[in-house]
């Protein structure tokens, strides 16, 4: 936990993050705003943390995607508290449920996108904590093969592209969301400058569908500069 | 004054950092991919595990007032307790008019309900239909008739062993004939509709409750499993994980082939193939 805090407050930002009171920024983390005994369970701390996981992860796609070119503070802290806030349920979860698919799912996503704001080393321990995070969510419901895509988009990011594609080879014969598959193909070609085969992989995912931000994002792609 | 001055200078540092647009630093490359909101786990359902049978007050071609209905009611649901494939269940047969369960909500405690008809009585003769229905799709799985002969005199059915013996029979037929199977795999789904790979060979018949749990896809892919094991560092063979599988949909059987059928989901959110079908 502490190296979560560590890493949340060093992401590189270029001056130290205030905590300012925002109309948008919560001033405490919802999940403990359950008061009331009954409500202290498992379902309600997870439907919490989902709430807090999804609002952080479309800011965070609004920021890859190029709709935020610039991150103020007031931003930043929104962000930061949704995160926090997401973890602190999931954590809660977890204690009444040690087995909970989905509060170990919300972890791994949180220090993912952790991670993915830091710097390079910073993310490198939360890549690794959220790459923990997954494996138990696949060990628990290997039915569910949401957490073999975030490995390989976290094996992608750390150049690991043989494992990556390992996991991508098996997302694509259980054809578990096909178009999200072919992105990270397309990406992962792209780390290993080979924008010709990219190209190829971002135009099979919009053949094949997905949900509407990786579909702009392929566009993006495919319209963007040749290579 | 030199502090004011100080501090004036960090303000103004401050506000054109601000102004400027702090861009964040990332270890990400531009034009990441975007990160897409996980799939929710099919919810797990609280399931009987045994075959439940509620078994309802017995209906008459015309009313008795000896109340043989329900004595016949009674009847078969301490025979079907005794043989102990079922998980039986009381209807409140000994409240005519009040019934607590009835063929439309069945379902919402038991797989099936067990009812029967007084077809015929006569002087020296009492005769029943039986028939055990699924509670869902109300198809029959089990329908038998029997008679009893009667004494002069005589208006219940005969507790003598050989009249009760028929009864027994009749209890113990319904379970030779919905056998308890090994279980079977989900080879397809679409939607409501689930292919499973047991068929009239196996035993299947048309209107058996099952549940599914959900052991689909992936079990059995080692070679995954080893990925995921040197990526993350998590054994899960010491760590205890491996939740057992939850069960997550009920369904019944609509139609039997020689090898497959196909079954009806009426309960959870879906089937993957290689889900486990246990019969109850």
């Amino acid at each position: 936990m502490a190296r979560f805090a560590v890493a949340l407050f060093s992401l590189g930002a270029c001056i130290p993050i205030p905590t300012p009171a925002t109309p948008q920024a919560p001033s405490q983390p919802a999940c403990y705003d359950l008061k009331e005994e009954k409500d202290k369970v498992a379902p309600l701390f997870l439907a919490r943390g989902n709430e807090a996981r999804d609002r952080a992860l479309y800011a965070e796609n609004q920021r890859l995607m190029g709709s935020t070119t610039t991150f103020g503070d007031a931003v930043f802290a929104v962000w930061t508290s949704e995160l926090k806030e997401a973890r602190d349920c999931y954590d809660r979860a977890l204690r009444v449920l040690p087995d909970s698919y989905d509060a170990e799912m919300g972890l791994g996503i949180i220090y993912f996108l952790a991670g993915v704001r830091s710097d390079a080393n910073g993310a490198l321990s939360l890549y690794s904590t959220a790459r923990q995070h997954f494996g138990r969510s696949y060990f628990l419901r290997s039915d569910q093969h949401d957490a073999l895509l975030y490995l390989a988009f976290i094996s992608i990011l750390e150049r690991r592209f043989e494992q990556a594609n390992q996991i991508l080879d098996h997302l694509q014969r259980v054809n578990h969301r096909p178009g999200e598959v072919m992105v990270l193909r397309g990406y992962a070609a792209e780390l290993s400058r080979n924008p010709s085969q990219a190209r190829q992989h971002f135009q099979k995912a919009i053949e094949v569908g997905a949900t509407s931000s990786t579909l702009s994002y392929a566009n993006l792609k495919l319209r963007g500069p040749q290579p | 004054m030199r502090t004011e001055r100080r501090r004036k200078g960090w303000q103004a540092l401050l506000l054109a950092l601000v102004a400027s647009g702090c861009v964040i630093e990332t270890a990400a490359p531009k034009g990441m991919p975007p990160i897409v909101s996980p799939e929710e786990a099919r919810r797990g359902l609280i399931v009987g595990k045994n075959f439940r049978i509620v078994v309802l007050d017995f209906g008459a071609k015309e009313s008795t007032d000896t109340g043989l209905e329900r004595t016949l009611a009674a009847m078969v649901l301490t025979e079907l307790k005794n043989d102990k494939r079922f998980a039986v269940y009381d209807g409140g047969i000994a409240r005519r008019g009040d019934v607590l369960v009835n063929e439309e909500n069945a379902k919402e405690s038991a797989d099936a309900y067990l009812t029967g008809t007084v077809t015929a009585r006569h002087q020296d003769e009492v005769c029943l239909d039986l028939r055990l229905a699924n509670a869902v799709s109300r198809e029959v799985l089990f329908a038998r008739w029997e008679c009893a002969k009667l004494k002069a005199g005589e208006k219940e059915w005969p507790a003598n062993t050989t009249e009760r013996q028929k009864i027994t029979r009749m209890a113990q037929d319904i379970s030779r004939t919905i056998k308890k199977l090994e279980p079977a795999k989900v080879v397809s789904a679409d939607g409501r509709m689930v292919v499973i790979n047991k068929g009239s060979s196996d035993d299947v018949l048309r209107g058996m409750p099952a549940y599914i749990e959900d052991t689909g896809s992936s079990i059995g892919e080692s070679a995954i499993d080893d990925v995921v094991r040197s990526l993350s560092g998590i054994k899960p063979e010491k760590s205890g994980l491996r939740a057992p599988p939850a069960i997550v949909g009920q369904l019944y059987i609509l139609s039997v082939e020689d090898y497959r059928s196909i079954a009806i989901l009426f309960d959870g959110e879906r089937a993957l193939p290689g889900d486990t079908v246990v019969f109850k």
